[in-house]
């Protein structure tokens, strides 16, 4: 206690404020720790103390979890020294339990005049290990709407789980399946449910709305949502969506004199970009690769529907005849 | 201990030894005092008119409130207990706003019925610590007028909490007569217009007073405007017209 | 020639230490190294070496390069595996390459491969780790065949067999089951290949392809990408852009032709006879 300059070179650092920044489009949330409970040594120099505490904080947006005990190692130490004025070694030691991991991977949809394409890789990984080759992030909700999830798998999976919970609640209190505008509604009211607490996951909702046209809807973790014709997320998605930029909406590319860029792509166009988005994305990202799923959902008697028979491997899911058609399409990507 | 018939009426969740709930009964009886209550679908729309009892030539009779708004594609007209009705409108409001809060669209007719059904029962004892809402069942029966993706749609709701859809209903002391006269006169085919004609018929011929602009209200569910209540001027054409 | 007014010291220059480390504090971090993900590995066989690697340089989650070398020449007979900072490996090694061909030239013989691992360590260790090189370090010289791993911070070990980078695991899993003493070089260049195939496919910050050296005591052959398991896909569009897709504000035509005059001023013309 006498000497605490000398003591604190003894016990373990503090470390203020350590933050995790979670990536995201549209916003930022932080986790960071607040100032240790230091007041509790200069009291009770001798005692191991445990206190641990968890604080919420809506206005900062951080959850804090603060854990802060007395080393008993030092304490060992000591007394094995028996220096009585050597006591005050103990320091508080932060605890720190992140609940959050990022599982890599990219997910992409794009809008057609009446089809809609939701695409995913397949690899699963965490840091450089892959913790499986296949692990779906796309997923067939009705007949016509997919939602592709990506970011922390653990949350998206869950948070597909209860989307469709909600789907089967709504079929049976309103006799009819959900409509796509009301589906990314109510995924922007799921999410922000949990302002403070987020599923970290990008959404990507597609199918085709009551008027019979494609569309896409792109979601931040927390619900900010939009409508657009295409969008990409996860690991590469800086690869991805500036190619896609390029691609369907002719961003920097001027048309032919007395031409003008089309407003909608073929299917078999956006079916050559989505493939060609993602072994390109294969080749220069580390943590995209192994498979390809690509959803394919078409509007009641969409004409696409002619150019579908002859790709290799399509599989068609559509469980209603309600008219709208749901395929999958299943590609290897490199795995390396 | 000799038990009457009576005996049965007293508690409002005990069956009659002939499985009948008395004060359910009762409460489906008063609506039988109240004031006639209309209410007519056609393709173009929905129709909903009451006939406003002035008691007192002192009263001022817009401040009888008899037909309310639930949503802007929702309207409600009521006959009986009409304070009891106050506490299901709130709650199929609320109904309807937290659907298109969460959904992003218009609750449907069915759906905002079925959630006012589903109060209608919440009457007796509560169980351990949770609240007893309500003593009694509600003595109010509802016309519940709307539009939605199956077109425009009139529900019946009464104390039992049993809704049925309906082509045209009428409700309240008057309603047999005017049942009737629905009977004959509804067609499948009926204009807006044919459908306000009736309403006022049907009412002139149950109330007792002379029906004019201030002791009936007259209001409609239309694909267009939605829900409105006809103002004076409006009401004073269609009894004209009559 | 012309004097630099700076003083300039031989070897790093760290004038720009305490100011960078200001800009980090303000959060504008330092531009990232090119790290070389890696799997390194190295074995024993009967008769000498075979070194191994994979080719894929990493930034981040970004491939870099996916077809680097990582087999560096230190002299005919050693090679070294470097993982780590790219440009660190790759400085390192050129400066103890260097170095080696002095110390030949100087002593007369041809260098051992413990002296290119010492010179090696006692720069790293100089450094305290602030050179992040991790290495495989193989050769043969008039002692035998050497194999050693050196760590960033000067530590060194002899082994057998050696795994280095993040496939390391990957790769040492595969050496444990499968090496044996005294292999047939075809064997032991098979080891090899199963051992960064398994980092390649295992850990994300290897990829590519396969390169290797087999060092022995007469003659080095060195094996560039002597598999290539991930060859580029076909990709199912064209991207070529028309003529004029691009669009200007202004244009601006300048003749690149310089004219130029001559004018011969005063005397006769030189005698050129």
């Amino acid at each position: 206690m006498s000497d605490r300059g000398k003591s604190s070179e003894k016990g373990g650092e503090l470390v203020f404020g350590e933050t995790i920044r979670v990536p995201t489009v549209r916003r930022a949330i932080h986790l960071s720790i607040t100032r240790p409970l230091s007041f509790l040594i200069l009291r009770f120099p001798l005692r191991p103390i445990y206190a641990q505490q968890y604080s919420f904080d809506p206005l900062s947006q951080s959850l804090f979890i603060i854990a802060s005990r007395l080393s008993s190692v030092n304490l060992a130490f000591a007394r094995s020294n028996s220096m009585p004025d050597m006591v005050s070694i103990a320091q508080p030691q932060q605890r720190q339990f992140n609940p959050y991991s990022e599982n890599g991977g990219t997910i992409l949809a794009i809008a057609g005049a009446d089809f809609s394409v939701i695409a995913g890789d397949t690899r699963q990984s965490e840091g450089y290990s892959i913790q499986t080759r296949y692990a779906p992030k796309v997923f067939r909700l009705t007949d016509k709407a997919v939602l592709a999830v990506n970011g922390f798998a653990a949350d998206g999976n869950m948070f597909v789980k209860k989307v469709r919970q909600r789907l089967e609640w709504y079929r049976h209190a309103h006799a009819k399946d959900m409509p796509l505008r009301a589906i990314a509604r109510l995924i922007q009211t799921m999410l922000y449910a949990r302002r403070f607490f987020p599923y970290y996951v990008y959404n990507i909702l597609g199918g085709i709305e009551d008027d019979g046209t494609g569309a896409v809807y792109s979601f931040d973790p927390v619900g900010s949502y939009e409508r657009e014709a295409c969008r990409a997320a996860g690991a590469a998605q800086s690869l991805v969506q500036p190619f896609l930029d390029n691609q369907i909406y002719f961003k920097n590319q001027t048309p032919a004199p007395g031409t003008s860029h089309p407003v909608h792509l073929p299917l078999s166009t956006v079916l050559s970009l989505v493939i060609d988005s993602f072994t390109s994305a294969t080749e220069r990202h580390i943590e995209v690769g192994d498979g390809l799923e690509m959803y394919v959902v078409l509007a009641k008697g969409s004409a696409s529907v002619q150019g579908l028979g002859n790709i290799r491997g399509i599989q068609e899911l559509t469980a209603t005849d309600d008219g709208e058609r749901v395929f999958v399409i299943r590609r290897e990507l490199k795995k390396d | 201990m000799f038990l009457t018939r009576s005996e049965y009426d007293r508690g409002v969740n005990t069956f009659s030894p002939e499985g009948r709930l008395f004060q359910v009964e009762y409460a489906i009886e008063a609506i039988k005092l109240g004031s006639t209550t209309v209410g007519i679908r056609t393709p173009e729309g929905v129709i909903l008119a009451v006939e406003k009892r002035v008691q007192s030539p002192l009263l001022e009779s817009s401040s009888i409130e008899k037909i309310m708004e639930i949503d802007s594609h929702l309207g409600c007209a009521m006959s009986g207990l009409t304070a009891d009705a106050r506490t299901m409108i709130d709650h199929a409001r609320v109904t309807a706003q937290n659907h298109s809060f969460t959904y992003d669209e218009k609750i449907k007719v069915e759906s905002v019925t079925q959630a006012v059904c589903d109060l209608a029962l919440r009457f007796g004892e509560s169980v351990h610590d949770e609240d007893a809402m309500m003593s009694r069942p509600f003595g109010v029966a509802l016309l519940i007028a709307g539009i939605d993706e199956l077109g425009p749609q009139l529900y019946h709701t009464d104390p039992s909490g049993t809704f049925v859809r309906y082509d045209a209903k009428a409700i309240g002391s008057g309603s047999e007569a005017a049942q009737s006269e629905l009977q004959d006169k509804w067609h499948k085919q009926m204009t807006l217009k044919e459908a306000q004609l009736l309403t006022l018929r049907v009412l002139k011929q149950v109330m007792e007073e002379k029906l004019d602009q201030h002791n009936v209200q007259l209001a409609q569910v239309t694909p267009n405007s939605g829900f409105e209540i006809l103002d004076e001027t409006k009401l004073k054409e269609v009894i004209e017209a009559m | 020639m012309t004097v630099s007014s700076v003083f300039s010291p031989p070897g790093f220059n760290f004038s720009n230490e305490v100011r960078n480390n200001f800009m980090t504090e303000k959060g504008l971090p330092l531009p990232k190294a090119t790290s070389t993900g890696t799997t390194i590995v190295g074995c024993l066989f009967k008769d000498g070496i075979v070194l191994g690697a994979d080719t894929r340089a990493t930034e981040g989650p970004i491939i870099a390069d996916k077809n680097c070398e990582k087999i560096h020449y230190i002299t005919e007979s050693i090679r070294c595996c470097g993982a780590g900072t790219a440009a660190d490996t790759e400085f390192t090694t050129a400066l103890i390459s260097s170095n080696m061909e002095l110390h030949g030239l100087s002593t007369g013989r041809k260098p051992r491969v413990v002296t290119a691992m010492t010179m090696l360590k006692q720069m790293l260790f100089r450094y305290q780790g602030h050179v992040g090189a991790a290495l495989v370090l193989g050769g043969v010289d008039s002692t035998g065949p050497h194999l050693f791993t050196i760590h960033p911070h000067g530590s060194t070990d002899k082994l057998p067999y050696v795994t280095m980078g993040s496939g390391s695991l990957a790769a040492m899993a595969v050496f444990e089951s499968g090496w044996q003493p005294n292999m047939e070089r075809e064997d032991a260049l098979k080891l090899v290949k199963a051992a960064i195939s398994a980092g390649i496919f295992n850990d994300l910050g290897s990829g590519s392809n396969i390169d290797a050296c087999i060092i022995t005591e007469h003659h080095t052959e060195m094996l560039r990408n002597v598999e290539m398991p991930n060859e580029r896909v076909q990709k199912e569009r064209r991207y070529g852009f028309r003529r004029g897709t691009t669009a200007w504000k202004t244009e601006n035509v300048r003749n690149l032709i310089v004219k130029e005059e001559m004018t011969f001023v005063g005397g006769d013309a030189m005698d050129t006879t």
